[in-house]
């Protein structure tokens, strides 16, 4: 009970931690390094190796903070959050294994795009101004880049999960042969 | 019957969700969510400054500038100079026309509130343009919309276009939509429009096709129309674009700030 308090605190400090970094360090950083997004991609690592429970936490945690913080209409972005990881569920669920790269790879893939359009349809329905986002150039490369830092990370934090996760080491089915 | 896990993961968002959204639509969340952004507020200052102070490294670094650094010390220069001879040359203007009435006021003595720019925000992380920035003060310090925040150097960056409790968020001068009334300082005092272009420049619109426009004119807010009081530094007309057949003539206007190395502002409280 005491561990899994320790647990629970931990999760809130990290994922708090995490919404920091990304709504002042990298909302300030340049270029490539401003599209880093890593709400998402905690979310979808969390989805693939820890279940949907353990997603709808980190929604609603992260979304908070991110509400609480910017000037969006207070739930832009746990809503965003929480459609992204129901659709990364849906796909796992039914049309991927969670113990291949390949499909963390596309779940990642899927995902981010998926958050990426529906953030930007939110925000044309909702935003006074109603800029339609999908039009523009630099959506398009934002996602991109987006995509670029999202698989790649997707990448070394699956090899890095390999070493530490028993479930995902590669094993061979051996036959035994009398001879 | 529809029977209900208590652990389902979709009952705990609904329930937890449909309660911020209540709680935060009726105020009730107001003191614990100033609480917490009080308690990030010095962590998103220095976080922020580190992006932005790697920003303006990478920045540097593209440019290919060794000469970089001295370019900026230069441009800070010509920035403060710029400052000095419009805030005397209005003080001259002003002087000439308030000798008659002795009744001098006193320039440039705004009362101002110090803020740390804590985050930038764009319309979506996807698009790195028209980015607003968020500074740590809010309602509670006197921030309201509209009101005018200026650079250390004194040059106008922006307003204020939206407001909380203990943050606000301030368009730049160089967002599209962000507009302010400016003047020219020339012999006539052209007025006209400000609004940003491409998240990159200035331009200036709505000028009449008689006055006279050159580049290197400094411009100026026009005090007109909002809580910004007139004087305050826009920037340099660097290019005019004027058709005869057209009824209003364009300026495009080269800021005389560095956005990427704004970490601190000020809050104009008129």
């Amino acid at each position: 009970m005491f561990k899994k308090i320790w647990q629970i605190i931990i999760f809130i400090i990290f994922i708090s931690f995490l919404a920091v970094i990304q709504f002042s360090l990298i909302s300030a950083a340049p270029g490539i390094f401003g599209q880093i997004n890593l709400g998402l991609l905690v979310l979808i690592f969390t989805l693939f190796f820890f279940g949907f429970r353990a997603s709808i936490f980190l929604v609603l945690l992260f979304g908070f903070w991110f509400d609480l913080m910017t000037f969006k209409f207070f739930g832009f972005y746990t809503i965003s959050l929480f459609f992204s990881a129901l659709l990364g569920y849906w796909i796992l669920n039914n049309w991927l294994t969670n113990r291949s790269l390949y499909s963390f790879l596309a779940l990642m893939f899927i995902t981010t795009v998926f958050y990426n359009f529906f953030s930007a349809l939110l925000f044309y329905f909702t935003a006074p101004e109603r800029s339609f986002l999908l039009g523009s150039g630099d959506f398009w490369l934002g996602l991109g880049y987006q995509l670029i830092w999202n698989l790649l990370a997707a990448i070394l934090l699956f090899n890095l999960a390999t070493t530490l996760i028993k479930k995902l080491k590669p094993f061979f089915l051996e036959k035994n042969t009398v001879l | 019957m529809i029977k209900i896990k208590k652990n389902n993961p979709w009952l705990i968002f609904i329930v937890v969700f449909g309660l911020l959204i209540f709680l935060h639509g009726v105020g009730v969340l107001r003191p614990i969510e100033s609480f917490l952004l009080s308690l990030v507020k010095p962590s998103s200052g220095q976080f922020y400054s580190w992006g932005s102070n790697f920003s303006s490294r990478y920045q540097a670094r593209k440019d290919q500038v060794g000469l970089a650094e001295q370019v900026d010390e230069l441009t800070k220069e010509v920035a403060r100079l710029t400052v000095d001879n419009s805030r005397l040359q209005r003080v001259e203007e002003e002087n000439k026309k308030l000798r008659n009435q002795l009744n001098f006021s006193s320039v440039n003595n705004f009362k101002t509130v110090l803020a740390t720019i804590i985050a930038k925000e764009a319309a979506l992380q996807a698009g790195e343009q028209n980015r607003d920035v968020i500074i740590d003060k809010g309602e509670n310090d006197g921030v309201e919309v509209g009101f005018g925040v200026v650079s250390d150097e004194g040059i106008i960056v922006g307003k204020v276009v939206e407001t909380k409790s203990t943050t606000a968020k301030v368009c730049l001068t160089t967002r599209p939509d962000c507009q302010l009334a400016a003047a020219l300082q020339n012999t006539n005092q052209t007025q006209g429009i400000t609004d940003g272009d491409l998240g990159l420049t200035i331009k200036m619109e709505y000028i009449p096709q008689l006055e006279k426009i050159s580049t290197g004119d400094i411009v100026i807010t026009s005090g007109l129309g909002g809580n910004i009081p007139r004087g305050l530094v826009i920037g340099r007309v660097s290019a005019v674009y004027s058709e005869s057949n057209e009824v209003w003539q364009n300026a495009t206007l080269d800021p005389l700030v560095n956005f990427n190395n704004l970490t601190v502002v000020s809050v104009i409280i008129p």
